[in-house]
């Protein structure tokens, strides 16, 4: 019980400081190491609700080219919409980032990823789906967008973002 | 304990890496105004240098699951953090064996 309230109060309280502006206030109280608090979250383009403005936000285009060398691996059918296991794997050379959306989800970009030099152009996750969808994986290679998309239908949503 | 579980095996030079989060993903709320509690950011690191930065919303799964391959050896630290939109965060760090 007295847990709780301590729990609630640490939740006002950081609350507040970040309703006062301040993910410097928060590194004050000592709840984000800095490095942390530095990284850049591609708010702009996760949170869009629209396809086209959240795609133009992260790769500067909404038009890919088809290619055969990304693979989407998703069940056809996923029973349960609030966890579809996905893996995104792509032969192409200099991969620097995966874009993974699903254009009936309310916010129909699911994730980015960003990978560095040494990292295999390849990651799993699980993501939520409202509804049978398109799952489409985009890849930025040489600079160059090419995607793939695959569908997966769902048998009970999950909320989707 | 640590909100964060990883595993890493390492094959011909290469690290795979499986991580799991414990984390609600509770998506924000329009109607009730709730802002909900998801992580934001993800990002892995071997030794000091970042491999990975994934950038998620709120329709990434409940004690989501991430899982790559990078290139690293045995002795090599990785560092796996988190930070989501409430501020909060955790870390993980292992050397590679």
């Amino acid at each position: 019980m007295e847990q709780q309230q301590v729990d609630t109060q640490r939740r006002k309280l950081l609350t507040g400081a970040l309703g006062l502006g301040g993910v410097g206030t928060a590194v004050g109280l000592g709840v984000l190491a800095p490095s942390q608090a530095l990284a850049s979250w591609r708010e702009e383009s996760i949170m869009a609700t629209s396809l086209e403005e959240g795609l133009n936000a992260v790769l500067g285009a909404t038009d890919y080219e088809e290619s055969d060398e990304i693979r989407i691996d998703a069940p056809e059918v996923a029973e349960n919409g609030e966890t579809v296991p996905i893996t995104i794997d792509t032969s192409l050379p200099d991969v620097e980032s995966i874009t993974v959306y699903v254009p009936e989800n309310n916010a129909p970009v699911s994730a980015v990823f960003e990978l560095g030099g040494k990292t295999k152009p390849k990651v799993s996750q699980r993501i939520q789906m409202a509804d049978t969808s398109d799952v489409v994986a985009i890849a930025k290679s040489n600079g160059k967008l090419y995607g793939t998309s695959r569908r997966v239908r769902v048998t009970i949503g999950g909320c989707g973002g | 304990m640590s909100s964060i579980r990883a595993r890493a095996t390492l094959v011909d030079g290469m690290a795979e890496v499986r991580a799991l989060i414990s984390h609600p993903m509770d998506a924000p709320d329009e109607e009730t105004g709730d802002e909900g509690h998801f992580i934001q950011e993800v990002i892995a690191e071997i030794n000091g240098e970042k491999v990975l930065h994934a950038h998620w919303g709120p329709s990434i799964s409940p004690n989501p699951l991430i899982e790559f391959e990078t290139e690293a050896e045995a002795g090599d630290t990785l560092k796996i953090r988190y930070t989501d939109n409430r501020g909060e965060g955790e870390s993980h760090e292992m050397e590679l064996a």
